[in-house]
């Protein structure tokens, strides 16, 4: 049977209940306001006349600031919410991965916990039991199984829930956000297996803010902006739009309340003259800004660029749909006793940011530099 | 749009998970403690033997015939009542499993009901000691409770129901009902005899138009040797009738609010 994903015209009104707004003069009206004005009912449209259609072979990526509708969309599409007017038509099985740290029985062993999510997902016991070991294994918590759930750290009831929502392969996935923190033994697990069932799955729809995943992972992109459907096509094209819709949404001096923006970027060649320290890359951000800051960050030591050029990138552009052709750099920095690029150790990192002080986010490191830089070279 | 009868179908067809998620409630509770699911057990004694024996006393009558009395009607108030404070937040406790897509929302309503039954055979031991000494035991009264306890569950499965959208709407609601139940425990005849309370006094109305007093009665009127008053058959009839149409379009009309709402 063929997946399949048919949206006409939804829309998603949802009553909410508020308190009145009302000026706090001191602490009594403060909380005698809290305590008696009743809550009032105030109709929210959370989507709008959306219409959409996706096939086999379709990742969806969903596009959008904070609060645009985008968890709503996945969760319409789940069947949690349904659409007041418009039709929503899934067909195959379908997989959320939305917040798969909850739904447990914190008094309740994790081997019981591993049935009760089972059975929530409309498993029979008989085809459950033989993946309860794989997913104590893929989580490590084989000698945990039988201890009770609420003994578990944060970062295990994650991994827990990560192997159980993600043992069983379904038509189409639909996920909020990449998987959350864990150690970087786990990530790697995590991400190969998420790309493993990204890959057998018929259809994926991934909202998250991270230009670079879903640059990797889809192959079209929707916008949404206040419930509204406001672009479709292919992930180039919708990637350029939401830039284009951050940097309009910036010079209204609207984005600064969204806290830091997201950057990425990449190093891509390094070299060491005259005592000072060469960097070339890119560095672009989700919002469509500029970021102007570059930090090399060495055994934990961060030395920020004494000067950066802008330089055209034709290609990182065109790949990214990016708005702003000057995302190249080349960073200079000064690092007083810096025999040779080997000198630099193993612990180097490359931080980007909007400036020097924000710079925080990681670059990727092109293999050339990795070989540079490593003392076997 | 979701239908009550089609969503309980499958929810029997598919009993896995709501059996499942109300053991491991139980279970959990006494997993502490050294005697265990003996626990389970011990409300039930307190009550039709302690409680039951001191009010016998209170009211000079003998203990051997008022224990019974009290447990027949202490287990099914006691179903009835935590049916229907459980259910005002089973969905709210369950949002979870909800907005991650289990949508089928009669197994929530099944999960609280499924614990308060197994929790109603946990205590039979102690009731069936307690009817055992009674005097007025009849065996052909026994079958008769065994059609009208089905008929008294099929009215808590839908006040279930009902209780379980109100409370999802108005979360208070569950502090509100344990409340409630304080005082209709004492309202209803439990611990003193329904015969203290003649028809036509205010106070015998009052009780005679507690729905509680008529679920309790189907059951313990015949196990006791006493014919089923005609009010509580038409009581009950009419109750299951109403009851499950408004459960019915009540679901109907809210069971998609229940997301936005928890």
């Amino acid at each position: 049977m063929s997946a399949h994903i048919s949206v006409e015209n939804v829309s998603l009104t949802v009553p909410i209940y508020v308190q009145r707004e009302r000026r706090a003069r001191n602490w009594g009206t403060m909380f005698f306001g809290a305590a008696l004005d009743p809550p009032r009912r105030v109709n929210t449209q959370l989507l709008e006349d959306i219409t959409f259609q996706a096939r086999e072979g379709d990742r969806i990526a969903i596009l959008g600031r904070n609060g645009a509708g985008k968890s709503t969309l996945l969760r319409v599409l789940n069947g949690v919410y349904q659409p007041t007017c418009g039709v929503v038509e899934v067909q195959g099985s379908c997989q959320a991965l939305l917040n798969m740290s909850l739904g447990f029985n914190g008094e309740a062993t994790v081997r019981e916990n591993i049935f009760l999510r089972g059975t929530a997902m409309q498993l029979k016991g008989s085809s459950l039991r033989a993946h309860i070991d794989p997913i104590l294994e893929f989580a490590g918590l084989q000698e945990k199984a039988s201890h009770r759930l609420r003994t578990l750290s944060a970062g295990q009831k994650m991994r827990l829930g990560f192997a159980i929502s993600t043992s069983f392969q379904h038509d189409i996935i639909l996920m909020d956000e990449w998987v959350g923190a864990g150690d970087s033994d786990f990530m790697a697990k995590a991400k190969a297996r998420m790309q493993d069932r990204m890959g057998g799955s018929k259809i994926v729809m991934l909202a998250s803010h991270s230009v670079g995943l879903l640059r990797d992972v889809c192959n079209k992109g929707i916008v949404l902006e206040q419930g509204r459907l406001v672009h479709a096509g292919d992930i180039v094209s919708a990637l350029q739009f939401y830039h284009e819709l951050m940097a309009r949404f910036r010079t209204g001096n609207d984005a600064s309340a969204e806290g830091a923006p997201l950057v990425y970027g990449c190093a891509d060649h390094v070299m060491l003259e005259k005592g000072l320290l060469r960097l070339r890359g890119w560095l672009a951000s989700a919002d469509g800004s500029i970021p102007q800051g570059v930090v090399l960050e060495v055994a934990g030591a961060r030395y920020p660029a004494i000067s950066l050029e802008r330089v055209p990138r034709p290609d990182v552009v065109r790949h990214f749909g990016l708005r702003d052709a000057q995302c190249g750099f080349i960073a200079t920095f000064q690092m007083p006793g810096l025999g040779s690029l080997t000198d630099l150790g193993v612990a180097v990192r490359v931080l980007g940011g909007i400036d020097h002080v924000a710079a925080a986010t990681p670059l990727r490191m092109a293999p050339a530099i990795s070989q540079a830089i490593s003392p076997g070279s | 749009m979701r239908s009550l009868l089609r969503d309980l179908k499958a929810s029997f067809r598919n009993p896995e998970f709501w059996a499942l998620a109300s053991w491991l409630d139980i279970v959990v509770r006494y997993r502490q403690s050294r005697l265990g699911l003996l626990w389970l057990v011990a409300p039930a004694v307190i009550y039709i033997w302690g409680v039951g024996g001191f009010f016998a006393s209170m009211q000079h009558r003998p203990i051997s015939g008022f224990v019974g009395y009290v447990a027949v009607g202490y287990v099914i108030f006691r179903v009835t009542s935590s049916v229907i404070i459980e259910s005002t937040s089973t969905f709210a406790t369950a949002a979870a499993f909800i907005l991650d897509g289990h949508v089928r929302l009669s197994d929530f309503v099944l999960r609280v009901t499924a614990k308060a039954l197994f929790y109603f055979l946990f205590s039979l031991p102690v009731v069936g000691a307690a009817i055992a000494i009674t005097p007025e035991l009849q065996m052909s009264g026994l079958a008769v409770a065994l059609v009208t306890f089905p008929l008294v569950m099929a009215n808590v499965l839908w006040i279930g129901v009902v209780f379980a959208l109100v409370g999802a709407r108005f979360q208070d609601l569950s502090q509100f009902i344990g409340n409630i139940f304080m005082f209709a425990f004492l309202l209803t005849p439990i611990v003193w005899h329904s015969e203290i309370m003649p028809a036509g006094s205010i106070r015998g109305t009052i009780m005679r138009a507690n729905p509680l007093f008529h679920m309790v009665e189907a059951v313990r009127a015949p196990i006791l040797g006493q014919p089923i008053s005609e009010l509580t058959l038409y009581y009950l009839a009419t109750m299951t009738l109403v009851g499950w149409t408004i459960a019915i379009l009540a679901y109907r009309r809210f069971a998609r609010f229940v997301p936005i709402w928890i």
